[in-house]
């Protein structure tokens, strides 16, 4: 929990932050193929291990995954069709009976028509989602965070409790 | 030239870009991975052989000792040493101690999550030895199951119980001289040769009544003198064409209304024939009632048959019997360990992910499949030692799996043996547990080349005791055991028997001991068919021939007088009422059989009658018609 808690305060923290715009739009391009995959699988350890190793902001992924989840739910009338159609394609039927009968791969549950088709969609949009995200951060930096500061509000916020609390647990663990 | 130092907009100093991997949390998962390594590596070995005695004695009730644990990770084998198994009856000794257990799986299988264990050995196993120390022994828990199972094996205890009279008391007894007076007394009222004829006068008094009741519903002697009347009343007028065609039209309903009548009565005439016939054959089943009367007081009062199969299933019934329940509980507790048989039709498991919405899992071809857990080969060496009941035993136990439909390939093991220190030899053991099919099929043989038979007692009376001292045999079994249906045959064979002969009676001990010294080798062949709750037992044996060739030169002549004496007194016993039930009988085919043979007689006259006047009717208007012909055909001067 508290790395959670450490890692969201990192988050906003980067997002506040006049660099590192690459690790956010991993950490959300990561959770969006988390949060499209429809059950725990070998492919959601795989991302996991990524998660863990590089340096990707976990608490954008886990956040992305939560919001994406919600969206998935709806989308997979649009996966069913989408995996169908590569499963019964016949020129893969050769690859997927080898996959099929191959030891571990089985795990990933790929013959499944809303596993493949959510598959699919995710890492083809994940780099879409990548660079979107990059763009949005950076336009929220400069557009949204600069026009915040300079408000009355945000003053009156930094005098409160609660930024004192999250600025005295950021000088303690924000060193991410 | 000056650096310039590059500075943050609070005046803190710009940090460091950080590289790509997240080194910060490498080191702490290479320190866990290290620490799982070192447990492995030092700790799980140990903690795994705890586990198993802990599971091991829980499943035993006694308690169970593993000398060693060595697992290999990468070879994905693992050795288990020196396994005790406590006797729970006896807890200073071990009812099995093996040597050594060691398997290596396959990866490939366990990367599909299948256990395959390709090759396994199972070294030096020894039955009965001693304990460094006595083991401990968990309380025994009385389940509901094992009453299920009590209740079970009742049968085969029952038919035990049954062949527990020993035929030489018997024998004793007999020549002693019986008293058959007493014991007749005491089965007074039990005569199942009595009670049924009871049964049956009760019955034929119903039935008695019910015919009265069915003959009240048939036409009454008035009816039929007022039908009389009726037939003498009609008249058929010569002359009128209409009066004779309405005379016709009149005899034809009243012959139906007659014909309705007859039926009736015929009907009832043939049911009371059946009844009588039925009542007629009962009064002939009572001699069977009165021989197995017969055959009870005989039994009671052990009067011996002189059947040699029934004389030798006497002689080893019940040691017999035992084995078969025996057998049964071991059955019965190696098929909770059987996979039971999949029905076709029924879902195939399998590793699907759970759906969400929609999705549609598809099947590709199967080229690689294996069940869940198979061992392929299991190698048993042994050696014979000084200590417990151990011997030189090789042979291979194959394809154990939790799905032989999979693997189309039925267990089996096959073993051969000696076991010196015991003086037995030349065991062959061939098993096989097929449950590659819907009907699950276990069947096996047993030969064992040479045994010693230790003191057996057959006898052990106060009149009578017969038994081997000792004895050389050999043996081969072999069972079917198809569902619930047993198919066991078995042959012994004993030589150098030392018999033990002691009776009370001189003539019993004499003629025990000329059997014995006659007989020569032992011939033993059994046979048990049938269900475990219904079991038909067979035993054959040369001990039974001579026995009855003893028996009958010796006490035939008593035994047919005996058994004379007891028919003619069960005989004499229920002559009164089977005497009154024949009565009974006749007067029912009488006052019944009387009275319908009159109804019937009157009406078939009747009947007779009508059809006369019926025929007389006709030419009479066969004429008529004719005449009327002739004069149309005058008329017209033909």
């Amino acid at each position: 929990m508290t790395i959670l808690i450490k890692q969201i305060i990192n988050l906003i923290k980067l997002l506040h932050s006049e660099t590192e715009t690459r690790p956010i739009a991993w950490g959300v391009s990561l959770g969006f193929i988390l949060g499209m995959t429809p059950a725990f699988s070998l492919q959601t350890i795989l991302v996991f291990f990524c998660l863990f190793i590089f340096r990707i902001q976990i608490g954008a992924a886990f956040l992305s995954a939560f919001f994406f989840k919600f969206i998935a739910f709806f989308l997979d009338p649009v996966f069913h069709p989408i995996g169908a159609l590569v499963l019964e394609a016949e020129s893969l039927k050769g690859i997927f009976t080898t996959l099929y009968n191959m030891p571990i791969v089985p795990f990933t549950r790929f013959y499944n028509s809303i596993v493949m088709g959510s598959g699919v969609v995710s890492i083809i949009l994940s780099p879409v989602v990548y660079f979107l995200t990059k763009v949005l951060v950076s336009k929220y930096r400069t557009v949204v965070v600069a026009r915040v500061a300079n408000t009355k509000y945000w003053k009156l916020f930094k005098a409160t409790a609660i930024y004192k609390w999250y600025t005295s647990y950021n000088n303690l663990y924000g060193e991410a | 030239m000056a650096k310039i130092k590059v500075k943050n907009t609070d005046g803190t100093a710009p940090k460091k870009a950080k590289g790509m991997i997240r080194y910060e949390a490498v080191v702490p998962v290479l320190i866990v991975f290290a620490l799982f390594f070192a447990y492995f590596k030092f700790f799980f070995d140990m903690h795994l052989r705890m586990g198993i005695e802990y599971g091991a004695t829980y499943a035993n009730g006694a308690e169970v000792n593993v000398g060693d644990v060595t697992t290999s990770f990468f070879n994905a084998s693992m050795k288990i040493s020196d396994i005790q198994v406590t006797n729970k009856e006896i807890p200073k000794q071990n009812i099995v101690q093996i040597g050594g257990v060691s398997f290596k799986t396959e990866w490939d299988g366990l990367l599909r999550g299948k256990v395959i264990v390709s090759d396994a050995a199972i070294d030096d196993i020894m039955v009965n030895t001693n304990r460094k120390h006595a083991g401990r022994v968990l309380p025994v828990k009385k389940s509901s199951e094992d009453s299920m199972e009590t209740l079970k094996g009742q049968a085969l205890a029952e038919t035990e119980k049954a062949l527990d009279g020993s035929i030489f008391g018997d024998v004793a007894a007999i020549a002693g001289g019986v008293d058959y007076k007493d014991q007749l007394k005491k089965m007074e009222g039990q005569l199942k040769s009595s009670q049924f004829i009871a049964k049956m006068e009760v019955e034929l008094k119903e039935k008695e009544k019910l015919w009265k009741e069915r003959i009240e519903k048939l036409p009454k002697s008035d009816e039929i003198k007022a039908l009389e009347k009726r037939v003498k009343a009609l008249k058929v007028n010569g002359k009128d064409p209409i009066a004779i065609m309405n005379s016709v039209k009149e005899i034809d309903a009243l012959y139906k209304e007659i014909d309705t009548k007859v039926k009736a009565v015929k009907e009832s005439k043939d049911a009371l024939s059946a009844d009588v016939q039925q009542y007629k054959n009962i009064v002939g089943d009572v001699k069977n009632f009165v021989d197995q009367d017969i055959k009870d007081l005989e039994g009671k009062l052990g009067i011996p048959s002189l059947d040699p199969k029934d004389l030798g299933m006497r002689v080893f019934g019940r040691q017999f019997a035992g084995e078969i329940r025996r057998a049964e509980k071991y059955m019965r507790l190696a098929r909770e360990y059987m996979p039971p048989p999949k029905k076709p039709g029924a879902a195939k498991e399998e590793l699907t992910p759970r759906e969400r919405e929609q999705g549609k899992n598809y099947k590709f071809p199967i080229t690689t499949f294996y069940p869940k857990f198979w061992l392929k080969r299991a190698h048993i060496n042994s050696k014979a030692t000084q200590g417990g009941f151990s011997g030189t035993i090789a042979g291979d136990i194959l394809n154990v799996t939790d799905d032989p439909k999979v693997i189309g390939k039925p267990a089996e093991a096959k073993l051969s043996g000696d076991f010196p220190n015991s003086d037995i030899h030349g065991v062959l053991l061939h098993a096989v547990v097929d449950h590659t099919t819907d009907v699950p099929v276990e069947k096996g043989t047993i030969k064992v080349g040479a045994f010693p038979l230790q003191k057996t007692m057959l006898s052990e009376s106060s009149d009578v005791t017969f038994g081997f001292n000792s004895a050389l045999g050999s043996s081969v079994l072999t069972a079917e055991l198809k569902e619930e249906n047993l198919d066991l045959k078995f042959n012994a064979n004993f030589a150098k028997i030392d018999y033990l002969v002691d009776a009370k009676s001189s003539k019993v001990k004499e003629i025990l001991t000329n059997i014995v010294k006659s007989i020569g080798p032992l011939d033993l062949n059994g046979s048990a068919v049938g269900t475990w709750k219904s079991m038909d037992l067979g035993l054959n044996t040369n001990l039974g021939s001579e026995l009855q060739k003893a028996l009958k030169a010796e006490f035939d002549n008593q035994m047919k007088d005996l058994k004379a004496k007891l028919r003619a007194s069960v005989e004499e016993k229920i002559k009164g009422q089977k005497d009154k039930l024949e009565a009974q009988v006749k007067g029912f085919e009488e006052k019944i059989g009387v009275n319908l043979r009159d109804k019937d007689k009157a009406i078939e006259d009747l009947k007779g009658r009508l059809n006369e006047e019926k025929k007389k009717a006709g030419s009479k208007q066969e004429d008529k018609l004719k005449d009327g012909a002739k004069k149309l055909l005058k008329g017209f001067k033909f």
